[in-house]
């Protein structure tokens, strides 16, 4: 199939990209701008209601991610979803409405709208590897990863579960690692690329989260990575923000980078670190990154 | 004017509870040409047949229509009975208006009219039936078995014993199947390879069984009584009647890395070779895709070394045409693997459980070999990674059984039993090992098999932990287990050195194609279809081929050996006759009519039609036509829709019949 | 449990042609697993797909049917080696003559039910009903056949002289 030459997408950050995530809206932000990928932010976006609302009114929930769904609609094109949560949550609403006519006029209802079912939900990584295409990605290359051991992290909202995101395989999910190889960085291989973080639990059970977020890291440091890559602000959240904690309560020492996607295959496409937010990661990346000859 | 008989069934309450069966009976009474219409509670019972023929022989009726179940059911029971009471049995039709009628509606006043209707339609239909004289076929009596495991071995040993003659037919160079692989059977731990290799060689010096290994079935034609058979005998490049098995060949081939399949790939053997030491034949086969001699033309060792000049390079597949009578399928099953699984396959693959690649993650049959006295390890459990003994063992059950979102939804039947021997077995060797074992519910029915399981945890101190694994990895040289214990109610992580998997039991592959050829039907995961669940496991819907075996569903050995000895039985029975009566459900061409364009003859799947000439009295030529040979014409009535002149008939399926039944709507 | 039965201003008759082996015996098998379906399906049994003469389609618009369902053998599983191939070539063939004559294609359905697949059974014969139920009843077939026995009965001067030649 021939991609298309000009790719143009309505663009959902979600709530965690302006806030604590504000880096992985900028690096997508500039990213896109770099390979000529066009972004029209939805007007008057919302949250999708990821995490509490699900378990606690489904209704609520699916009525939040149908009414955001319907205001891209107005956009036009494909939709953008930086966050896997939202992305989750946008798939699922899509899946759950299709299913059940009941549940669709229920929100219909409530949201006063017609749900548009049909348009397409793209997580960031299947614009890249699929839509622009590893090829043509690889061109945009200007300065690859040599070197670069990288942990690829899932997560577990990209691929499951598995009758709805339909992203990749859900076990053995391979397009991180394929985008990854494209800018010329190294993926290594490890056993919990597809762990839970956690991050459900992240203010009412953080201990929980400190346990997983932990077994995550070590996994990731013993199969030798430099860094972890992430592609969820809730994930990052968890490895970078709380990585100091955790290096506290379990006595150990990782000083790993957890990078964005869009921050690593920005750093290759040729953009400066003050353009992709490398400052605001927590776990400082400059030293790793010089040390591999990267900036 | 025909005199017709109309017998409704209640079928206790299974018809009347819907259908108002004497309303049936008033209403069809009314049609023209019922002489007598009747209900009764059971037909099928002795004083429902009895009730039958009497009014057959009181009321003079020249026709019978039994309304009950389905035909494939009753049809041949009543038949019989109209043929005692004198009328021809194919003057006799059965409306089905149990599983086509009763069983699926629930409105009485619907289901009494449609019942009404079905009537009608099959009294309209039973007066163009004609009388048809049954045909009798010869019966040729030998036998032919597909499969060399234990179920064909059985019953080639039971039929053979029987005085009759045998061919097996087995794909493998050797015969003994997957029960060769086994080191202990359950519930006695005896060795499977004492009790199965006396049996091997008895098939091999039974005067009455011819054996052909490394041979598949190519075409199968004919039908019951009178199969022909093509054996595709496949290049052993070995002469079997000059060999000796010496095994000097074997000893000298250069090539001795490939991977033994009969080891589960965990041992070696060379290009040229005998499955495993006890095989029968114990004539080696070479491996043509890794022989030296075949890939570069060089080499040829075997040859300079084999004293009787049994070795072959030029040898070619031959094909075999043996005549049989009776066809026993005993093809045996095969282990779902966890890899994964290509895309639009219904089965997938275990990416949880790491899609086959964590070495140490072996299937129960690799536990066999392991185990097995005469195995790659001598009967040592070791790692196939690093040779290592494994100190912590994790045993999961119903990996691919019970699954619907992996696509099988069966239970094995086998893996609760053989996982508790593995246990033991585990036990028995590593002394100081510990044994886990995941399980759903044990199901254990059988003989002695319920006090086995319970031995293996109360004795062998295997712990039996209640709850599916969610996932297992590789963490340095273990491999860790998590999982759920859902009697506690906690999560469970184990750290391993190897995991055995109770995967799956599903058909041999190829299983569907086998089917083809014989024209039996298989379900939609390949096991082949038994004529009737309970009162008829071991016949094909197929008449004159029979089942044996993990072919048609999971079996353990005893099952399997019982089933293998029914089957034999069923061969013997049929063989106990001369004469075959087949339904006369053949063609007959109205020559009149026909112009000889031979259509009929392009689409017959079976080359029943041949070309008659027809002359006049001074021997010219007036026409050419077909004639179709009652005796290998099937019955399926493809002429007969193809017939541009309509000049050939399918008895008990005519037009006239058709259109009748059409007609009465 | 069961649930309300719904009354409909129209009944179709739907005519089952179907082989032996697969689909009458998926049909039992609906039967014996107790699935409901709408009772407007007649089953005609014959041995293979093979048999069923598209005359006898012809022939069950022109009695009164409604819709025709013609079932065998899935391909590769005939019973009879290859009758279901036949089948379903004479049956694409005839198919466009039934189009181009202008009959709605809707009403007559060809599939493969095989002997396990009593679900399938009832699927098949409840969307077919469902289906020909809104498109209401044939006609044309019914009328032309009225057309036939009448001009047969009657007694035109043309016959007349066409029996006096004989």
């Amino acid at each position: 199939m021939t991609p298309r030459n000009i790719l143009r997408y309505a663009y959902y950050p979600g709530c965690s990209l302006h806030a604590s995530a504000g880096e992985y809206d900028l690096s997508t932000r500039e990213l896109f701008k770099k390979l000529n990928i066009g972004l029209t932010e939805v007007p008057d976006w919302f949250c999708c209601g990821a995490t509490p609302a699900h378990n606690v009114d489904e209704l609520l929930s699916l009525s939040l991610c149908a009414k955001n769904l319907e205001l891209a609609a107005r956009v036009g094109g494909d939709l953008a979803v930086a966050c896997a949560a939202c992305f989750s949550r946008l798939k699922t609403t899509q899946h759950v409405l299709s299913e059940s006519d009941v549940k669709r006029q229920q929100v219909e209802k409530a949201i006063d709208a017609p749900v548009p079912l049909n348009g397409n939900v793209k997580h960031l990584l299947d614009i890249l590897a699929r839509d622009l295409g590893l090829e043509r990605l690889g061109q945009a290359v200007t300065k690859p990863l040599f070197g670069l051991k990288v942990a690829c992290y899932y997560g577990c909202l990209l691929t499951r579960p598995p009758e709805v995101p339909n992203l990749d395989c859900v076990e053995a999910p391979t397009i991180m690692e394929d985008v990854l190889r494209a800018i010329g960085a190294e993926t290594v291989a490890w056993s919990h690329r597809l762990e839970c973080c956690g991050a459900n639990f992240t203010l009412s059970r953080p201990g929980v989260v400190l346990q997983l977020s932990h077994a995550i890291l070590d996994s990731a440091k013993a199969a030798g990575a430099d860094c972890i890559m992430v592609a969820c602000p809730l994930c990052h959240g968890n490895l970078d923000i709380r990585q100091k904690e955790i290096e506290g309560v379990y006595s150990t020492h990782y000083a790993m980078p957890v990078f964005y996607i869009t921050q690593l295959v920005g750093l290759a496409a040729g953009l400066k670190a003050d353009k992709l937010g490398l400052d605001a990661l927590i776990v400082n990346p400059m030293p790793l990154l010089k040390e591999k000859g990267l900036l | 004017m025909s005199r017709i008989g109309v017998f409704i069934c209640h079928c206790g309450e299974n018809i009347s509870r819907t259908v108002d069966v004497e309303r049936v009976a008033a209403e069809v009474g009314k049609l023209p040409g019922v002489a007598f219409a009747t209900d009764y509670k059971y037909m099928c019972s002795d004083p429902g047949q009895g009730l039958l023929k009497k009014a057959i022989r009181e009321e003079r009726l020249s026709h019978v229509v039994v309304a009950a179940c389905s035909p494939r059911m009753h049809e041949k029971t009543f038949r019989k009975a109209v043929e005692s009471a004198g009328l021809n049995p194919f003057l006799c039709e059965m409306a089905n208006i149990r599983e086509h009628c009763s069983w699926v509606h629930q409105d009485r006043k619907e289901a009494t009219v449609k019942a009404i209707e079905l009537v009608g339609m099959m009294v309209e239909r039973v007066k163009k039936n004609r009388v048809l004289p049954t045909i009798t076929v010869p019966v040729t009596k030998r036998a032919l078995v597909i499969g060399g495991g234990i179920a064909g071995i059985q019953a080639a040993l039971d039929i053979a014993d029987a005085g009759y003659e045998v061919i097996l037919v087995e794909r493998e160079p050797s015969i003994g199947g997957h029960m060769a692989q086994l080191s202990e059977t359950f519930p006695t731990l005896d060795c499977s390879q004492c009790i199965m290799t006396p049996k091997m060689v008895d098939v091999a010096n039974h005067p009455r069984i011819r054996l052909y290994t490394y041979a598949e079935i190519e075409r199968v034609e004919g039908y019951i009584g009178n199969f022909q058979v093509t054996v595709r005998r496949k290049a052993r490049s070995v002469i079997e009647e000059k060999c000796t098995g010496c095994g000097v060949c074997m000893e000298k081939c250069p090539v001795k890395k490939i991977p033994n399949k009969f080891d589960q790939n965990l041992g070696m053997r060379p290009a040229i070779y005998v499955p495993f030491p006890q095989a029968v034949p114990n004539t080696p086969v070479i491996d043509r895709e890794n022989c030296i001699k075949f890939k570069t033309g060089k080499c040829g060792v075997c040859r300079k070394v084999c004293g009787p000049g049994a070795v072959d390079y030029e040898q070619e597949d031959r094909l075999i045409v043996e005549p049989v009578g009776a066809i026993v399928v005993a093809t045996g099953f095969d282990l779902y693997s966890i890899e994964e699984k290509p895309k639009g396959s219904p089965i997938k693959g275990y990416g949880e459980f790491g899609h086959g690649r964590i070495p140490d993650v072996i299937d129960g049959m690799t536990f066999e070999r392991l185990a097995s006295a005469s195995g790659p390890t001598g009967g040592k459990i070791l790692r196939p990674s690093d040779g290592r003994e494994p100190k912590q063992i994790v045993f999961i059950q119903c990996v691919g059984s019970r699954a619907r979102e992996k696509g099988i939804s069966y239970c094995s039947k086998i893996c609760c039993m053989y996982t508790a021997k593995h246990t033991m077995l585990y036990h028995h060797k590593v002394h100081d090992g510990q044994a886990y074992v995941f399980f759903m519910d044990a199901r254990t029915p059988g003989k002695n098999y319920d006090e086995f399981w319970r031995r293996s945890i109360e004795e062998e101190e295997a712990v039996y932990i209640r709850g599916m694994v969610s996932r297992l990895y590789q963490k340095g040289d273990k491999i860790v287990v998590m999982g759920s214990d859902i009697a506690v109610g906690v999560q469970v992580e184990i750290e391993a050195d190897m995991v055995v998997l109770a995967t799956a039991v599903q058909p041999q592959k190829g299983a569907d194609a086998l089917a083809q050829k014989l024209g039996i039907s298989y379900d939609k995961y390949n096991f082949y279809s038994e004529a009737h669940a309970k009162l008829r496991p071991v016949e094909c819907a197929t008449a004159g081929i029979y089942l044996a075996g993990a072919c048609q569903g999971p079996k353990d050995i005893p099952d399997t050996v019982s089933q293998a000895s029914a089957a034999a039985a069923k061969v013997i029975i049929l063989f106990a006759r001369d004469q075959l009566e087949r339904e006369p459900i053949v063609a007959r061409v109205r020559e009149a009519g026909c112009v000889g364009c031979f259509y009929c003859k392009k689409v017959c799947p079976y080359g029943a039609v041949e070309e008659k000439e027809i002359r006049d009295r001074q021997g010219n030529l007036v026409k050419v036509v077909a004639y179709v040979n009652p005796g290998v014409c099937g019955g399926c009535g493809t002429c007969q829709a193809t017939c541009p002149s309509k000049s050939v008939e399918l008895d008990g399926y005519t037009d006239e019949q058709i259109v009748a039944m059409i007609e009465a709507l | 449990m069961h649930p309300e039965k719904t009354k409909h201003a129209f009944e179709p008759k739907i005519i089952a042609f179907v082989c032996t082996w697969c689909t009458y015996a998926g049909a039992d098998l609906a039967g014996t697993s107790r699935m409901q379906y709408p009772a407007n399906v007649r089953v005609l049994k014959f041995p293979c797909t093979g048999r069923i003469d598209p005359v006898f389609i012809l022939k069950a618009f022109q009695q009164g049917a409604d819709g025709v369902l013609v079932s065998g053998c899935h391909p590769g599983d005939c019973h009879y080696i290859a009758g279901n191939f036949h089948a379903r070539r004479r049956f694409a063939a005839f198919r466009k003559l039934l189009e181009f004559v202008g009959v709605d294609l809707g009403r007559l359905q060809f599939s493969w039910v095989s002997a396990a697949e009593g679900g399938k059974w009832v699927e098949m014969v409840t969307g077919l009903t469902e289906r020909v139920r809104l498109m209401g009843p044939m006609q044309e077939f019914k009328e032309l056949a009225l057309e036939e026995q009448w001009s047969g009965a009657i007694n035109t001067p043309e016959l007349q002289e066409a029996y006096n030649s004989i």
